[in-house]
């Protein structure tokens, strides 16, 4: 029994499953007659869920994507630009564009050794600067409307193609993450890269790879995205990619790297889309749904101090209480 | 200690393992090895020793492929190594040191497969990892769970885990940079065990310890290093460990050292019943013009200790305070123990001791700056005085107040953050490990400046691992073991032997 | 419990005894040389300002300059805030555009409501400075900094868009709106409040003991505690004055635009951030100054204003700006891995 809690206790998944379970609780409470629609929450987790299991592998290493949203618009771009009625041949031309630009990340990154923040803000705002141009800053519509609806019905149960896609990228990144070398190198990478280097792990190609997972998933993200809506546009590339690294910090993968999965952040993007559609169908807000999202991004980020301070008080109050009963003790005594 | 090892001259040896000839090593214009010449037997155990700064660690870093030696060679089994650490581990060398190679969010047994996952159809096989992993810490330090995670182990645990990742590599020579610097008496035997049984089936091993009673028991011949030049290949059976520190130190640890003793002096800091998570229940006072040791293992709270006690960490119970005009003023924050005239001197100089992107004066004034600023602003011209008479009166080198901290040789980074604090009028100086890392120049210059600050009457407490130093420095030494004070050693009862009796369980 | 007053200047002479003399070779200063390439941004910018006006000939007119200026003002004083957190080590402030959101419309709320002028500053700025406190406390307290403020991002703009219910605040044709739309001679109001701003960011990084603290905790956060400077109190600083720069920003924007809504300022984040890592300021710390920061934002401007009188798609422009980080921080990168090696 012992075994098993410190086993589960050193998943990295434990921490989301226990958030998972207290907002579970207070939507509960605060909302009981809310109804979802199962099949909603996992369309809506699908997309965010598949950039940021990208965005996971990345952060893992120890690096940092903000491109993401980018590459996300520019595969929905170019989904449409390559015509929606062929989904296959779509999908071949948004995973190029995603490979292009995870290659110009690894290489600004691996080669050049430029801060990876910084350096994806780069590409990012190139990559933006290209969306704009081929598309005269507008949206662009597709060529197959009836695609984009047989799109969203259920093939099982309430299993919908995008599901699907987001379902297999899981089981891929979260096998590739836990039982490959090189996944297994993504981790070592991050928790310390000297020993990794000393250890024989070729550092700059593991820093290509990751960024060529991160802009692939990004870029099939704007696939489904434009296959759903047989649209594209190139705004829509900022709101994602903070979404994304939302469900990578609340599904326990630290920014320091060397921790983390693919499955907690999936997690993390299931219960994000649970609460936003859990919020649509009582008819609230954008704000609310805004607000909670980021309170609970700051209370897991702050957590670590929160308890710093709770122990601070606690050590505080015991002082009080000891000091209290010596004087006591010495004052009978 | 059970082991006895036979006595055989290595110098004689017809085929050593390791033979090093002539390395030479400049560092930013100090000479940190020269002329060092050395060879190892098959299966022999070498002790090398020195003091900090001596030029032990160049010296296995050179052997290791971490560094490339200005002239000499290095040959491992008669082929000369090219200096990178790939071409020395394809020769068999594995060099276990102090900064700790592991990586902390992975588990023990994927540590020690870092880089050759066995496979099983293509994917990683966790059960090869962990039966592999297995076999070897039950030789190594039977008892550890491989699959925990190495973050939450033990400093100790970790200098096991760091010795079986070496022997994975099937070493024919294992270097191990101050093993025992975190390990208890037992764990140190456990460590000699092993030690003797590798060497047994023919493997080299390179111990380099501050611990000479350690030494003794477990090595047939002991390398003295010192300044960087080798003092001598001391047999140990025809040796004695007052012997040894002689050559190592270079002068008879005794009466020059030796400070007049001042009864009476008033008490400067008064530390009751202080605890934290690791430290239990510390109590002493120390005197005006004291120096008082701290030894102790590496992971017995020494450190936890001191920084409680200027309130740089939090405490759980007691207090430290400090004596101003007739009182003891309780200790709140740090920032109100400095304003008191406490000072205290980390023991990692890159981590918490300088900024060393910003330059040398900015380094030296930053305790001083606000009595260096009317109101909010900055009085530039006492500031860029006060720097260079630091720089100066300190003598650090270059004495160039605008160069970055970066670019000063670990003596003279030792002498700014020494010098920042002691420009101040202080009451109290507390040192962790004030000589890691610097040259013997410089440590010579540094416990002359400990003694000036004691001399006028501030309090000095110093902890260090160097038991020479600690010894040589101290006029009275406090032992602690698993956060608790064992023994207070005054006068002759100052010695290594006791100190490591009262330090391990 | 007086703390006793420290003769600073005062240096016990320390009788060190005999100690082995090393020679050290003469220490010059540093090189006229190596003062251009640490400024080699400056060179760029007068490059870029003397091939504009050769190149293009509307560029070098008064009409044209003031234009640019007051093009990169807004977004200029964002910029100007973020210098303080960057070199503060705190990496960036990404709530940037929620304050400047939150600062207009405040700041046009009260203008509506008739506080007038002084309080409609105050008030659009104070409410930015909040949000300011909040990420400090938080990131001063251990909290990585950019997740901190994109939680803070996330939340503020939540509580933007219930602010005006997804509408603009168009605020009262007053003094609020004559003053960001005013000249003070030839220079608009708005130029005036950049270099002003820049200029005392600039003395308050360079001549006071706050300025002295940000570049040392910025520097080695740990080596700045331990030497007993104020951390916790000088990050929270570099976070509220960013923010009220960008609080500043957001009042002016909704003024000068006469309009006030969730989506002013958005974008700003990144610009400011671009500007100053061009200037050359280090994301590492504890380096750079506010002047850098005021020569990367001029290089953006004069870019963006040849793109357009050139008539080159605006799309372009975040290419460019694209490039020329890569170009300008991989220079770097590169420069200190051969220096190294």
């Amino acid at each position: 029994m012992n075994a098993l809690v410190s086993r589960v206790r050193r998943r990295p998944e434990a921490r989301i499953l226990l958030i998972a379970l207290v907002v579970m609780v207070v939507l509960n409470l605060l909302l009981p007659d809310a109804t979802v629609s199962i099949q909603q929450v996992l369309v809506r987790a699908s997309t965010a869920g598949l950039i940021a299991m990208g965005l996971t592998v990345v952060i893992i290493q120890g690096q940092f994507d903000l491109s993401v949203g980018t590459t996300y618009a520019l595969g929905a771009i170019f989904t449409i630009f390559a015509g929606t009625s062929n989904p296959g041949l779509a999908l071949l031309a948004a995973a190029a564009i995603g490979l292009v630009l995870g290659v110009i990340n690894g290489f600004v990154v691996g080669v050049m050794g430029i801060n990876s923040l910084i350096a994806t803000i780069a590409t990012g705002s190139i990559g933006l600067g290209l969306a704009y141009l081929i598309t005269d800053e507008a949206p662009v519509q597709g060529n197959n409307v009836a695609g984009a609806i047989a799109f969203l019905k259920p093939v099982w149960w309430v299993i919908t193609p995008p599901v699907i896609i987001f379902l297999i990228a899981l089981i891929v990144l979260q096998l590739f993450m836990l039982r490959t070398r090189t996944g297994r190198d993504f981790y070592a990478l991050g928790g310390n890269q000297d020993a990794a280097r000393a250890a024989g792990i070729p550092v700059r190609w593991r820093v290509f790879q990751g960024f060529i997972i991160s802009g692939l998933c990004a870029a099939i993200g704007g696939w489904l995205t434009a296959i759903k809506l047989d649209a594209a546009n190139p705004n829509q590339s900022i709101g994602v990619a903070l979404l994304a690294v939302a469900a990578v910090v609340i599904g326990g993968t630290a920014l320091t790297g060397g921790t983390g999965s693919p499955l907690g952040t999936a997690m993390a993007a299931l219960l994000l889309a649970w609460i936003g559609s859990t919020f649509d169908a009582e008819g609230m807000s954008a704000m609310v749904r805004d607000i909670t999202y980021g309170s609970i991004l700051l209370l897991v980020v702050a957590a670590d101090q929160l308890a710093d301070v709770v122990r601070a008080i606690r050590r505080q109050v015991g002082r009080r209480i000891r000091l209290m009963s010596s004087r006591r003790g010495a004052a009978t005594g | 200690m059970a082991i006895e090892m036979t006595d055989a001259p290595e110098s004689l040896a017809p085929n050593p393992s390791l033979s090093i000839s002539f390395v030479s090593k400049q560092f930013g214009g100090e000479q940190a090895l020269e002329g060092v010449s050395m060879s190892v037997a098959p299966g022999e155990i070498r002790a090398i020793v020195g003091e900090n700064g001596a030029g032990k660690s160049t010296l296995m870093r050179i052997v290791a492929g971490l560094e490339t030696p200005d002239t000499g060679e290095v040959r491992v089994y008669g082929e000369a190594l090219s200096f990178t650490p790939h071409a020395s581990r394809l020769a068999g060398v594995a060099l276990v040191h102090q900064e700790l190679s592991l990586v902390p969010p992975l588990s023990v047994a994927e540590n020690l497969a870092l880089g050759h996952l066995p496979l099983r159809r293509g994917l990683v096989s966790r059960r090869a990892m962990l039966r592999s992993a297995r076999e070897i810490m039950d030789r190594v330090h039977p008892g550890l769970d491989v699959e925990e995670t190495v973050s939450r182990l033990s400093l100790a645990k970790r200098q096991f885990v760091e010795i079986a990742k070496a022997l994975t590599q099937s070493p024919r020579i294992l270097v191990l940079d101050e093993p025992t610097a975190t390990l208890s008496l037992t764990e140190a035997d456990e460590l000699a065990v092993l030690v003797a049984g590798l060497a047994a089936e023919g493997m080299s091993v390179i111990f380099v310890s501050h611990r000479i009673g350690e030494i003794f028991g477990l090595c047939s011949t002991a390398t003295v290093l010192k300044d960087g030049v080798k003092v001598a290949d001391v047999t140990l059976a025809s040796s004695s460990p007052d012997e040894l520190v002689r050559l190592m130190v270079g002068r008879d640890l005794g009466a020059p050292l030796i400070r007049p003793p001042r009864p009476g002096a008033p008490i400067a800091l008064r530390v009751r019943n202080l605890s934290t998570d690791v430290v239990k229940d510390v109590s002493f006072e120390l005197r005006e013009g004291e120096i008082l040791g701290i030894g102790g293992l590496v992971g017995a709270g020494r450190t936890e200790m001191v920084r409680a006690v200027c309130r740089l960490d939090p405490l759980n119970h007691g207090d430290a305070g400090v004596r101003e005009a007739e009182e003891i003023v309780p200790l709140r924050s740090y920032r109100q123990a400095i304003r008191l005239g406490v000072a205290f001197v980390p023991e990692d100089r890159h981590l918490e001791g300088l900024a060393m992107d910003l330059s040398v004066g900015d380094n030296a004034v930053a305790p001083s700056v606000g009595e260096l600023s009317r109101f909010w602003f900055l009085a530039r011209r006492a500031r860029q005085r006060l720097a260079s008479m630091i720089v100066k009166h300190y003598d650090v080198r270059p004495p160039t107040p605008d160069l970055p901290a970066s670019k000063l040789s670990g003596g003279n980074q030792q002498k700014v953050v020494l010098g920042k604090w002691l420009h101040r009028p202080l009451r109290v100086l507390i040192l962790d490990e004030p000589t890691r890392g610097v040259d013997v120049a410089a440590k010579a210059q540094v416990h002359g400046l400990l003694k000036d600050a004691a001399d006028k009457g501030t309090g000095v407490i110093v902890v260090s691992s160097d038991l020479p130093e600690l010894i040589s420095v101290s006029d009275r030494v406090l032992v602690m073991r698993d956060g608790r004070v064992t023994a207070e050693l005054t006068g002759s009862q100052i010695t290594e032997e006791t100190v490591m009796r009262y330090a391990t369980p | 419990m007086r703390p006793h007053d420290f003769a600073v200047v005062e240096v016990p002479v320390m009788n060190l005894g005999p100690v082995a003399v090393v020679e050290v070779g003469e220490i010059s200063g540093p090189s006229p040389w190596r003062v251009l390439k640490d400024r080699q941004i400056f060179v760029i910018a007068v490059i870029a300002v003397v091939v504009a006006s050769l190149a293009v000939p509307q560029f070098a007119t008064v009409g044209n300059v003031e234009a640019l200026l007051v093009s990169v003002s807004l977004a200029g004083l964002a910029a100007i805030g973020m210098t303080l957190v960057v070199i503060s080590g705190s990496l960036a402030d990404l709530s940037v555009p929620a304050q400047v959101a939150l600062g207009s419309i405040v700041g046009l709320m009260l203008d509506e409501r008739g506080y007038g002028f002084a309080i409609a500053l105050l008030g659009g700025v104070c409410a930015a400075m909040l949000v300011g406190l909040t990420n400090g406390v938080v990131i001063a307290a251990g909290g990585n900094p950019i997740l901190v403020t994109l939680a803070v991002l996330t939340v503020v703009k939540g509580i933007n868009q219930g602010l005006n219910d997804s509408n603009a605040v168009y605020g009262y044709p007053g003094t609020l709106k004559d003053f960001a739309n005013a000249s003070l001679g030839p220079v608009p109001v708005l130029v005036v409040v950049f270099f002003s701003a820049a200029v005392a960011i600039q003395f308050v990084l360079r001549k006071t003991r706050f300025g002295f603290n940000v570049y040392a905790v910025g520097a080695n956060r740990s080596s700045a505690r331990v030497s007993g400077l104020p951390v916790r109190r000088t990050l929270i600083g570099a976070f509220v004055i960013s923010a009220a720069l960008a609080g500043l920003a957001g009042v002016l924007a909704g003024a000068y635009g006469s309009q006030a809504d969730f989506n002013v300022g958005a974008g700003y984040e990144i610009y400011a951030l671009t500007a100053v890592v061009i200037g050359g300021t280090s994301l590492f710390g504890g380096k750079g100054d506010a002047a850098r920061t005021v020569v990367g934002v001029l290089l953006l401007g004069v870019i963006t204003n040849v793109m357009i009188l050139l008539n080159l798609p605006t799309a372009l422009q975040p290419v460019v700006t694209g490039l020329l980080i890569v170009a300008v921080v991989g220079g770097d990168a590169i420069a200190r891995r051969g220096r190294s090696r």
